[in-house]
């Protein structure tokens, strides 16, 4: 009877143990306390618990870092400022043509729309905006982790002889499914990069490097690099939805994007040349899922997944009329000159809008639009 | 009916006079004495104030009444605060803007006003590469190199190609955000559309390749392009070349021929390759190992509009076999790697890309 009763006890002792670990993991707990060497903000995502993710390109560095900021808000009150950089400018000393803003990510718990600028001498400053508020992010004293985006540890001890280090300019980052995702270029050699990279960071640096061919155009591969690209599941199966430069849409399914594999993608759609696509958020209204896309010479557009999840072929021959579409169907949007795009509530998107008259506006629009 | 008061001139030009004397006091208190602009790497990165000025406050309340604007401005500027020896410092959190004015406030009231002075020019263009001035049709990239820190974001604003009538061309490289600067920002990659060079891509079916063998062009580089600092190049540039042949074929290694050094010296091993090469890639992509397959430590020095590798070694040279080794990213000026194409034809077996990562020449020193 003791006996029964000392393994009863035992097993309750881990089943509470279990319980308070489980309760109190944190994907925080490797971080350390410290200022981290941020260089550059070129991309920004948000992780679980509030963790904001910054792509450096200057350091080829993904930074994660503890926002606290994880208050849970279910519906976000719309953001609509006027003159962003004019309003960023003045709390900088300078003018609004000395500033960029580099990216917008809505923190997906409070909802908080945080922003990264860029001074004209390259100082990356970041920003929390709240309502009407815009208050600067200090990164003092925070609770951190990086990862580097390097190829392999042997390649930068040979950049300590004093050869000039390759520098990974990141085009897009997102994150979803326990993994931080980036798309990027390097100054040097030519290529498409992708890295699928677990989060919380390992030691052991399980980052896939993927060079990604998009058979366009029947009888010439070509491996450009990804502009901006979002996750989504089609027809129960988990893709990446890429977009690059002169404009088309391909998908790859993220099971085959393995460590050193070439992946060929299938393409869907081609939204016109002369353009570039800028930002890809996915919108969901009732039961239908929207990819929103923002350009740089067309109008925000409004793709359906469903049209996606049915649209079997891939585009393997050149479009013969100038400027012209081919694939999936989309909707044009009265929208121009949309810079940056992200969801900020399950009803709402965020952008920033370069308006006719020229001013810079942070603006929200609801899902009535979709 | 308004009422005109009219001041006699003598009374006028003593208010003047006064006025003057007032003006001139003030901004010598202020610019000269009482707050001095820090400097940083040619940048005004703070402002010091004589705590003297400040005595009927004490200092540790000075952060909380202090406030650093732009004159007309009602925008605190965002900083930091800190008191050394006698004075208190602001640090904005980027550096003050030249040519612009700003003023300090003490619970609102005007302390000074200082200007940022503008910056000046000192910043020149290096080089571009490549550096020959026949160049493929199918040329990718050039690289421009600085002696100082540039600013980044708007390149392509003051990058131009001309053709043979100086006429700009239109959409000739890629709009890229973010560019590709070096770490330091003193290198920007600059991409000519691999769109339109791509055969067959939308871009290349509506637009062309942005070069077209036998014509001439001139790349200008404006003087308006501004330094880190924000101030303008000391002059522009130009470069003219003419565009050849179309180059659709892997740089091939076996060609590389090699002048070996004497054993017990630091003379360069050369290594001559058969055709211009990418100026940066052939700084990164090159090592060489000795028999035990430890890299020797070295400088890679690439001269001869990129057609010559010297690599001076850190030590003399022993006796022994050694291996030059070359990464298979290395390309031409056209993109084509040690073991792909840039732009390869899926249906012709002879240009599979091969996965082979490094490529290896041998020499021996005795």
């Amino acid at each position: 009877m003791k006996k029964m009763f000392l393994s009863v006890a035992a097993a309750l002792s881990v089943a509470v143990l279990v319980a308070y670990t489980n309760r109190t993991a944190s994907v925080m707990s490797g971080f350390e306390t410290g200022t981290p060497e941020v260089k550059s903000m070129n991309a920004l995502a948000f992780g679980p618990e509030g963790v904001l993710f910054i792509g450096d390109s200057k350091s080829a560095s993904v930074f994660a870092v503890d926002t606290k900021d994880a208050e849970n808000v279910a519906n976000a009150k719309p953001v609509d400022i006027k003159n962003i950089d004019q309003k960023i400018a003045a709390l900088l000393g300078t003018e609004a043509k000395n500033i960029t803003i580099q990216d917008l990510a809505v923190n997906p718990l409070s909802k908080k729309v945080y922003c990264a600028v860029q001074a004209a001498n390259g100082t990356p400053v970041l920003f929390k905006i709240d309502g009407e508020n815009i208050q600067p992010v200090g990164l003092k004293d925070v609770k951190f982790a990086l990862v580097p985006l390097n190829n392999a540890p042997a390649e930068d001890a040979k950049d300590q002889r004093g050869r000039p280090l390759r520098v990974w300019a990141i085009s897009d980052l997102n994150y979803a499914d326990g993994k931080v995702m980036v798309s990027g270029l390097s100054n040097q050699e030519f290529g498409s990069t992708f890295r699928s990279i677990p989060f919380p960071f390992t030691n052991k640096q399980e980052q896939s490097s993927l060079e990604i061919y998009h058979a366009a155009h029947g009888q010439y591969e070509t491996n450009s690099p990804i502009k901006t690209f979002t996750t989504a599941e089609l027809n129960g199966k988990k893709f990446l939805v890429a977009s690059y430069t002169c404009t088309p849409l391909v998908l790859f399914p993220i099971d085959d994007l393995k460590p050193g594999t070439h992946v060929k993608g299938r393409t869907v759609g081609e939204f016109g040349a002369g353009n570039s696509p800028l930002d890809i958020i996915t919108m969901k209204k009732g039961n239908d899922l929207f990819l929103i896309m923002a350009n740089s010479d067309r109008p925000v557009m409004k793709i359906k997944y469903k049209d996606i999840e049915t649209y079997e072929g891939s585009l393997t021959e050149p479009i013969k009329e100038n400027y012209s579409t081919a694939g999936v169907p989309y909707v044009s949007f009265p929208m121009v000159n949309v810079l940056q795009l992200d969801k900020l509530d399950d009803t709402q998107f965020v952008f920033l809008q370069r308006r006719a008259n020229g001013d810079l506006d942070i603006r929200t629009s609801n899902n009535r639009s979709l | 009916m308004r009422k005109r008061v009219r001041i006699s001139w003598p009374s006028q030009l003593i208010l003047f006079s006064l006025f003057l004397l007032v003006r001139c006091a003030g901004s010598q208190d202020t610019s000269q004495k009482n707050i001095v602009i820090r400097w940083k790497n040619n940048q005004a990165v703070g402002l010091s104030m004589a705590l003297s000025q400040f005595k009927a406050h004490s200092k540790e309340t000075l952060p909380e009444l202090l406030k650093v604007q732009l004159t007309n401005s009602k925008t605190a500027i965002l900083g930091d605060y800190s008191i050394q020896s006698d004075s208190v410092i602001f640090e904005p959190l980027i550096p003050f803007t030249p040519s612009l004015r700003y003023e300090v406030l003490l619970e609102n009231r005007l302390v000074g006003e200082i200007d940022i002075p503008q910056a000046v020019s000192s910043t020149t263009l290096i080089g571009i590469y490549p550096s020959q001035d026949t160049l493929p049709e199918n040329l990718l990239k050039f690289y421009f190199v600085f002696s100082h820190p540039m600013r980044e974001g708007h390149s392509l604003v003051y990058v131009s190609l001309l053709d043979a009538k100086g006429d700009t061309l239109p959409n000739t490289f890629l709009n890229l955000q973010p560019e590709l600067w070096n770490a330091e920002k003193t290198v920007l990659t600059l991409w000519l559309d691999p769109g339109r060079i791509k055969r067959d891509l939308q871009p290349n079916k509506s637009l062309g390749a942005p070069l077209t063998k036998g014509n001439h062009y001139t790349l200008v580089v404006s003087e308006r392009w501004p330094d880190e600092s924000g101030a303008r190049l000391t002059q522009s540039y130009t470069k003219r070349f003419v565009a050849a042949t179309r180059d659709i074929t892997s740089p091939d290694v076996k060609s590389w021929t090699i002048k070996t050094p004497s054993k017990g010296t630091t003379q360069a091993l050369e290594i001559h390759v058969k055709e211009a090469l990418d100026y940066v890639l052939l700084q990164n992509t090159i090592w060489i190992i000795d028999a035990q397959g430890k890299t020797i430590n070295g400088v890679i020095q690439v001269s001869n509009k990129e057609h010559l590798v010297d690599f001076i070694p850190a030590s003399p040279w022993l006796a022994g076999a050694y291996k030059v080794q070359m990464e298979s990213r290395l390309e031409d000026l056209a993109g084509n790697n040690l073991n792909r194409l840039f732009d390869r034809d899926i249906t012709d077996r002879r240009t599979k890309p091969s996965q082979q990562t490094v490529f290896e020449l041998n020499y021996r020193i005795d």
